[in-house]
Parts: structure tokens; C-alpha cells; sequence
């Protein structure tokens, strides 16, 4: 399953705007591509995300009550889009510049979200 | 119409010669071993990193039938009945027995959009010199706008340089004449094909695109790779079509008269003698100093738009801004001009609508054209669109693409070039 996962990671990470990307699961860090492929200009970022997995699923749990579907942040040159796995504390996480085009970006995410839950099951 | 036959197939493959081959394998495949009478092919830019165009259309040409006319080219993304997709290729290709088809191309059209249109259609025009059915549609595809660069100014949608107003609007025009990057001009190609067509002939199409940086785009021909070129293909048959456009937006009733502009009414200067970049950003509560390179976020949902003869209003995005300036893509008819805007809901809303304008309520295939601000603004939500065309074609075929811009012309009517529209016909 988690070889599956990571074929759906590396097929999004050639997206020239997705700088990083991985699964993250509540408790159990994450499924995550080659680091040598993430753009080197977000690595801070990404050691965030990585230190901030639990308390953001805190935050996902709670909303999730209410239907959470995506959740961004926006910081000063990258957006961070979650793209939540419903009934699955799972979530489809990418780090992308600020000035992308987020719509046709979000088409990607969803499609990987997508055939992710079909991996689950 | 017994022997109709389409097919619609799509690729996600990112090897450019892989890919050609699937989406035209898959393609066929749904034909039930017929020969196409003709193959619309449509591609992300992706190829262009991973192997070529082409590679993509000698891959393609693999598979395909010799001789099969196909036209195409690259755009945003496009919608199947499998999904939505951004990255990937997709073709369609129809086999039915009465059906004459001619294919054209006219070049430069950025440099000479009247002599491209003329080109293309002259082209058409030899291979079918006699109509044996009663309906003609003309589809094409046609290079959408490029982003100049300019030395000092760089290649930004926002600039706030007072020297770039003076200077950038010539710029612009002998960037588009002479480097052919800059307005795609397709509403003057569209305009002078429309001269030559009978009235009651259906023009259907859309500008070709990248994933909306508006860098490059090129159009298919046969097995040729063009760039600032029409691909046009004329369907004569006695298959009755449907068609309908729509877009969702409504007038926000704040108006105004353009008082001075440039360039055909692309560039827009003054709006009721003020600054038009003032005049249009304190309209929808903003001020110059806010805006960003993020423009688009805001442009995508005030459109500007005038009423044409037909009383048809018609959507125009701003998309960039000089200081006191700002450039649209197609001329605005005339000098009156409003502030359109719609909510994510009514632009899905839309896609009904335009369902019944065509009047077929069991289509046997369908073909969309619609804006990629449409896709841009509604992101995952599109798949909302996927559902009411899954909806509406239940096992038959469809396919959306999503263009820089779109061009229709229907039977009696005015041609039109515009933006954030959905454009359908179907079978």
C-alpha cells in the first residue's frame, strides 16, 4: 500500500509548482517522496509541517465533525494545501508557490486524493 | 444515424510517446474497429518537458489511421468521463457516414490575424467545394495570448511603474506584430473567418493555452507542431447540432463609458475620464496600492462586459495592469462597459443551463469549450461540472477543454471571442 502511495506522491511531484509533497497520517508521521526531489527553497518549511503533524490533526479532528474537506496556509511565498483522506486521519499535503495557479494545482491534489483512497480502500 | 460512432479517450501517461500512443489507442478503441473521420486532439504542456509535441504526435500517429484529419492543441486541462485532469492528453474521434470533413491552418496570426483566417479558410475551402449536407461546423483552435517579457519590467501581470505606462502599451503592440508574444488577437481571426461562412454555419472553439502562465502554446495539424497558428476543421453533415453558451455572471450595475483606450479597445485608459485602473478597483472595494501579482484571484470574479447586438452580455477578464491601464484580451464592442461578477455556485450553475439551450436531451456525444479562469476559480469543485455532464451524457461520450479563451459563432448570430464562458454542442 505505502509503495502505491508513494507512486501517487512522485507522479504529483512532477508538477513543476508542487515543491513538496507527502501523506500524513495522525500518530504515524507520514509517507514521503525522495527529499532530494523537493525544492530546496522550502525545506524549512516543510521541517514545520513535519514538527506540527499532530497538533494539525488536532485542528483537522475537530472540523472534520463538519465536514473538512481542504485546508490551506498561506504563508509569505508558498501555500500549504492539506487535502483531507475522510474516516481515514489522513491527508494529502503539498507545498506550493504563492503565485500558482491554485485552481488547476487543487484538480491535481484532488486527483491524487482520489486515487489515494482507492489504495486505502 | 445508425452508424455514428464517437469515442472519447484520455492519457496520463508523461512520456510524450507513450502518451501519444495510449490516448489515440484508447481513442480508437471506442470507434469498434471503424475508421475516424476525424480525431480532435488535445494535450497539456507537460510534453513539451517530457519528450516533445513531437514525440506526442508521432505516437499518436502509430496508432492512428493514415490520412485521418485531426486537429488540436494544448490547453489547461480537460474533463472525460473519468475525471478532471491537469496534467495528460485526451482525443475524440467520430466515425459516421454522412459527414464530409476539410482541415485548415492559417499562420501568424498574432502578426496578421485577417490573413491567417483567410489562409485557413481558403485552405478548407479546395478540399470541399461542394456541400452535400445541410450543416456545417467549423472548429478550431487557435494560438491563445503569450506573456512578453520586457527588459527592465520583466514578465508580471502587475506593474505600478509609471514609465511602463507610457512605454508598455506600445511595447505590447510591437511585441505581439513583430515577436508574435503578446494578444492572441483570436477575436480579429474570428471576426474575418466569420466573413467567409454561411450564417447559419456553427463556429465553435477555443485558444490554446499552457497550465496558465501563459507562456507558450501549440496547436496540432496532421502531424505538424504550429505555434501563433489557426487549426480549423469544417464538418459538413446532415446530423442535426445542438449548442449553447453560457457563463453565470450577472451585471453588478456599476457601469461606465470608456473614454479613452488603445488598441482596438484592449487597452483600457480612462473609465468616465478617470483612471480606468482606479475607476475599476474602487468599484469592487480596492485601491491600486492593494493589488498584487495575485491579480487574477480578484479579475477572475469581476470581469468586465458589454451587451453586444444580440443582447448577449459578454465576459472579459482583466489581465493585467499597467499603473493607470489595463489590458483585456479581446476589444470591447463599442464604449459602454459594466462590472460583471457570479459566485462558484453560479458558474457550476451554468453548465445546466447551457445543457438545455442545446435541446437534445439524449446526446449521443458532446464537445466543450470553457475558460480556464473557470477552472482556476473552481479548482477541486470543477468536479461538480464532471457530474452534471456525467449526468447529462450517461454512457455516451464527452470532452471538456479548457482554453485561454473561447469562440462561437451560431447560426444567425454575431461571433463572439470572450472569457470565463462554457461552451457546448452535442449530438
Amino acid at each position: 500500500m505505502g509503495l502505491k502511495i508513494l507512486d501517487v506522491l512522485n507522479e504529483l511531484m512532477r508538477y513543476d509548482d508542487i515543491y513538496a509533497c507527502m501523506v500524513i497520517e495522525k500518530g504515524m508521521g507520514g509517507i514521503i517522496p525522495d527529499k532530494d526531489k523537493f525544492e530546496k527553497e522550502v525545506i524549512d518549511t516543510w521541517e514545520v509541517l513535519e514538527d506540527s503533524i499532530n497538533e494539525t490533526f488536532n485542528v483537522i479532528e475537530r472540523f472534520s465533525k463538519k465536514g473538512l474537506d481542504k485546508m490551506f496556509f498561506e504563508l509569505e511565498k508558498y501555500d500549504v494545501m492539506f487535502f483531507i483522506l475522510h474516516e481515514s486521519n489522513m491527508a494529502l499535503v503539498s507545498i506550493v508557490p504563492a503565485l500558482s495557479n491554485r485552481g488547476l494545482l487543487e484538480v491535481a491534489m484532488e486527483n491524487g486524493r482520489r486515487k489515494i483512497i482507492k489504495i486505502v480502500g | 444515424m445508425v452508424d455514428f460512432k464517437a469515442s472519447v479517450g484520455m492519457t496520463e501517461l508523461w512520456d510524450a510517446r507513450k502518451a501519444g500512443r495510449e490516448v489515440a489507442k484508447k481513442t480508437m478503441s471506442g470507434l469498434g474497429g471503424k475508421k475516424p473521420d476525424f480525431f480532435l486532439l488535445y494535450s497539456t504542456i507537460h510534453y513539451e518537458k517530457y519528450g516533445g509535441f513531437q514525440e506526442f504526435l508521432d505516437g499518436v500517429w502509430e496508432i492512428l489511421p493514415a490520412g485521418t484529419p485531426l486537429i488540436g492543441g494544448t490547453v489547461a486541462g480537460f474533463m472525460c468521463k473519468e475525471g478532471c485532469f491537469v496534467h495528460g492528453a485526451s482525443a475524440m474521434a467520430v466515425s459516421y457516414q454522412n459527414m464530409d470533413v476539410a482541415v485548415g491552418f492559417g499562420r501568424n496570426t498574432k502578426r496578421n490575424p485577417q490573413k491567417a483566417a483567410r489562409e485557413c479558410e481558403g485552405m478548407i475551402k479546395k478540399q470541399q467545394r461542394k456541400e452535400k449536407y445541410k450543416n456545417n461546423l467549423f472548429l478550431n483552435m487557435i494560438s491563445g495570448p503569450t506573456k512578453p517579457t520586457f527588459a527592465g519590467f520583466g514578465s508580471q501581470w502587475v506593474l505600478k511603474e509609471k514609465i511602463a505606462e507610457k512605454i508598455g502599451p506600445a511595447l505590447l503592440k510591437k511585441s505581439t506584430q513583430y515577436l508574435q508574444k503578446g494578444h492572441g488577437l483570436e477575436d480579429e481571426v474570428i471576426c474575418e473567418l466569420t466573413k467567409h461562412i454561411n450564417k447559419d454555419d456553427i463556429v465553435f472553439g477555443g485558444s490554446s493555452t499552457d497550465d496558465d502562465k501563459i507562456i507558450k502554446n501549440y496547436q496540432f495539424f496532421g502531424k505538424q507542431i504550429k505555434e501563433n497558428a489557426i487549426v480549423a476543421m469544417k464538418i459538413n453533415t446532415d446530423i442535426n447540432i445542438g449548442f449553447g453558451s453560457e457563463h453565470g455572471l450577472h451585471s453588478t450595475g456599476k457601469k461606465f463609458k470608456i473614454t479613452k483606450s488603445s488598441q482596438n479597445n484592449r487597452i483600457i485608459e480612462e473609465l468616465d475620464g478617470k483612471s480606468a485602473t482606479d475607476v475599476f478597483f474602487n468599484s469592487i472595494g480596492l485601491t491600486k496600492e492593494q493589488l498584487t501579482e495575485k491579480i487574477h484571484d480578484i479579475t477572475y470574479f469581476y470581469p468586465l462586459g458589454f451587451k453586444d447586438k444580440d443582447d448577449y452580455l459578454c465576459p472579459h477578464v482583466v489581465g493585467s495592469i499597467i499603473n493607470n491601464i489595463f489590458i483585456l484580451s479581446y476589444r470591447i464592442k463599442g464604449k459602454d462597459i459594466e462590472i460583471l461578477t457570479t459566485t462558484g455556485k453560479k458558474m457550476v450553475g451554468c453548465v445546466n443551463k447551457a445543457i438545455a439551450s442545446t435541446n437534445i436531451n439524449k446526446p449521443k456525444m458532446g464537445f466543450v469549450v470553457s475558460c480556464t479562469a473557470r477552472l482556476d476559480s473552481l479548482g477541486n469543485h470543477v468536479y461538480a461540472v464532471r457530474d452534471i455532464l456525467n449526468n447529462y451524457f450517461k454512457e455516451n461520450s464527452f470532452l471538456l477543454i479548457y482554453t485561454a479563451g473561447e469562440n462561437i459563432c451560431f447560426p444567425k448570430k454575431e461571433y463572439h471571442a470572450f472569457n470565463e464562458t462554457f461552451n457546448i454542442i452535442s449530438i
